[in-house]
């Protein structure tokens, strides 16, 4: 490099390959460099930090490759970037005093005698190591299990922090993630969970199995062992997802668990050891696809005192069912096979019930003893067998009590044309003062209706209250029967507050016999002011 | 009603580590645990609130998030997603750790917790040498030492160099 580039006063970048630089006879020059990049430069005796002395505005700085840097001192206030790497013969190197450095790679290839890095506020920019425990569980939480794992690598710090993550999820991905050669898959998988779980450290909270269905291994002496070990660890969340061909026969440990305070189990067999089995600290329940023993489901609730959600889906097995659970507050109860009976003896706080069944049980309650066991009830779904169910034992007009804290009710499947349904239909809407919401969801299957609804819903005081808090009615999948039209029309003339009627039409509509309907819904008078009717 | 009002437009003045002085309105002040600790614990309250550990650029930002929860009304949640969502857009490293620490702090759970799932998306699927160079963690390993963690965790890297 001729030397003339020393004295230039305006120079603010300078990059160079393959040079060498000679010291000056005199250096003007450099106090304006910004950048400064050196790719295979050959520098003479204490050539760079001269340079490096003069050029208190150096932002950024690159040494790559070069040679004839014994000492390197860098002492530059404004320096942001610094890339040190891959050069020959450093024997010192010190940092000190950059505060404003943000970036910076530093590989000094063998061993410098001295290193010095006095450089506080370099050090904190790994910030992420020096997060607070709680943030970075928090942020390992967010991440999957296998990425978490993997931080261990990054260094000795985090070798074990992903270990105390208290949440293990090896849901599908996890799966698809360690399970790449698909010839051994048992021994895989077994070995990468008991890994976790031997070095994991402290509580266990929350662990949430799903083996994917195309797993055709049995897993089940494995799980049993795991657990074991989570009960022991202080599980409180625990979700166990078997497969169908199969199912995993929960562990009898599971009810000494004084932690649990959730569990959901999809695919599994459910066999308490005894009559006085029960998950005493469990406030959530999840059963799908779940077998029970023959009758024992109600006991095992009942000695479930703090439950308060509990969801029974697909299940097999329960036959007959009495819920005590002073403290539930939602249930529902799916589509059930062998269900037998259904009965409430003490669910005082049930405020929300989701009813459905596949099958007709042999004996229910009915409508008024139904509700009377859930006087708190704001929430109520129920699909046409059970509607059915609790039409059948009839249904007075009225009943004697009135359930003001209901605000939202909403039945699938309704035949409404049948007589006892449309009754119970109507009883119900009458018991609730307050209704805010109300949702039908029409049988598909109905063609026809019994003359009897229709008289009763065209006689002009049959319903002898305005359902002054109603706001909202859906309806979904209307063909336009008579009773259906008649509803409409009864709501609308008895609701001073309504503000939307959703009309749903069903699909097997033409586009005729939807404007016929439209144009008879629209003359009908509406109490309410504001309210419009939506298609 | 009018004494709700009243409330409404009580401020107090939080002071961030660099001395610039913001004045809040104490239902935005609210939405942090730590303050409303503060508050709950002295009536009377301090002229002053000291925040040593975050600086103004970070409590603006802070403040920021803070109004915009307290003043948008529940039913609004899809408007203050799309917020949350904005709002950590772009933002580089360094500010982005300041923010997580204030949050931290401060105790506000909702921008912590968003602070986080966006630290937590930088690091997810990344081999870990990407990791290391985007937070600049300093591996400190030898490459015996590397082998042996990497072997004690097999199952996590397969697939990945």
């Amino acid at each position: 490099m001729h030397s003339c580039i020393y004295s230039c006063q305006e120079l603010t970048q300078l990059k160079l390959v393959n040079c060498i630089l000679r010291p000056p006879r005199e250096l003007s020059g450099f106090q304006n460099v910004i950048v400064l990049d050196f790719n295979r430069v050959t520098f003479g005796n204490n050539m760079l930090r001269t340079l490096l002395s003069r050029s208190g505005l150096l932002r950024r700085l690159t040494i790559k490759l070069c040679s004839g840097i014994s000492h390197l001192n860098i002492h530059a206030p404004n320096l942001e970037v610094l890339i040190i790497n891959s050069n020959s013969g450093i024997d010192s190197f010190s940092l000190v005093g950059s505060p404003k450095l943000w970036f910076c790679l530093i590989a000094l290839g063998g061993d410098p005698r001295r290193t010095t890095m006095n450089n506080p506020h370099f050090r904190t920019k790994d910030f992420i190591s020096d997060l607070p425990k709680n943030v970075i569980e928090n942020i390992l939480e967010r991440i999957p299990l296998r990425d978490a794992a993997r931080t261990s690598i990054l260094s000795s710090k985090w070798r074990y922090i992903w270990t105390t993550v208290s949440q293990l999820v090896l849901d599908k991905q996890f799966f698809a993630d360690t399970l790449r050669t698909k010839a051994r898959v048992r021994q895989e998988f077994t070995n990468a969970v008991e890994k976790i779980l031997l070095l994991h450290s402290g509580p266990i909270r929350k662990f949430d199995l799903r083996l994917p269905e195309i797993i055709r291994v049995n897993f089940c002496s494995d799980i049993d062992r795991w657990i074991l070990f989570l009960s022991r660890n202080g599980i409180k969340d625990l979700t166990l997802c078997s497969t169908i061909d199969m199912p995993y026969k929960m562990h009898s440990c599971i009810y000494s668990c004084r932690e649990l305070t959730r569990l959901k189990l999809v695919n599994c067999i459910l066999k308490p050891p005894s009559e006085l089995s029960g998950f005493q600290y469990v406030i959530r329940l999840h059963f799908q696809r779940t077998t029970f023993g023959d009758n024992t489901l109600g006991p095992l609730l009942s000695r479930s005192g703090l439950l308060e959600r509990l969801t029974i889906k697909y299940c097999s097995g329960i036959g007959h069912l009495n819920i005590n659970a002073p403290n539930l507050n939602s249930l529902f109860i799916i589509d059930n096979n062998g269900l037998e009976s259904l009965s409430f003896v003490d669910t005082p706080n049930l405020r929300c019930f989701f009813g459905s069944l596949c099958d007709k049980m042999g004996k229910t309650p009915t409508l008024m003893e139904f509700l009377v066991a859930l006087p708190r009830v704001s929430k109520l779904n129920l699909d046409g067998f059970f509607l059915e169910l609790l039409a059948a034992g009839g249904s007075p007009r009225n009943l004697p009590a009135t359930f003001t804290l209901m605000n939202s009710l909403s039945l699938a499947d309704v035949e409404f044309g049948d007589f006892n349904v449309f009754s119970c239909t109507i009883c119900l809407i009458q018991s609730c003062p307050n209704l805010k919401k109300l949702t039908f969801w029409f049988s598909i299957n109905e063609s026809t209706y019994e003359e009897q609804v229709v008289n009763y819903l065209e006689a002009p005081t049959y319903m002898d209250q305005t359902l002054t808090k109603l706001l909202y009615v859906t309806m979904h999948d209307l063909v336009g029967l008579k009773p259906q039209l008649l509803l409409i029309k009864l709501l609308l003339a008895c609701s001073p507050m309504l503000e939307i009627m959703f009309v749903g039409l069903s699909e097997q509509l033409d586009i005729n016999e939807r404007f016929e309907i439209s144009k008879e819904l629209s003359q009908f008078p509406r109490l309410s002011p504001k309210a419009a009717v939506i298609y | 009603m009018a004494s709700s009002i009243e409330n409404n437009n009580e401020k107090l003045t939080l002071k961030s580590s660099d001395g610039e002085e913001f004045l809040v309105e104490k239902h935005v002040a609210l939405q942090s645990t730590l303050l409303q600790n503060m508050l709950d614990s002295d009536c009377s309250s301090a002229d002053v609130i000291p925040l040593p550990k975050i600086d103004a650029r970070t409590l603006a930002l802070v403040l920021g998030y803070c109004k915009k929860h307290a003043d948008a009304s529940s039913s609004k949640q899809g408007e203050l997603n799309s917020f949350d969502s904005e709002f950590l857009k772009d933002m580089d490293m360094g500010a982005l750790f300041n923010l997580v620490l204030a949050a931290n702090f401060m105790e506000i759970k909702g921008l912590l917790d968003i602070a986080a799932q966006k630290i937590a998306d930088t690091i997810k699927d990344k081999p870990h040498q990407e990791v290391r160079e985007i937070f600049h963690v300093e591996n400190d390993y030898t490459p015996e030492e590397e082998a042996a963690v990497r072997e004690e965790n097999r199952w996590a890297f397969e697939g990945f160099p």
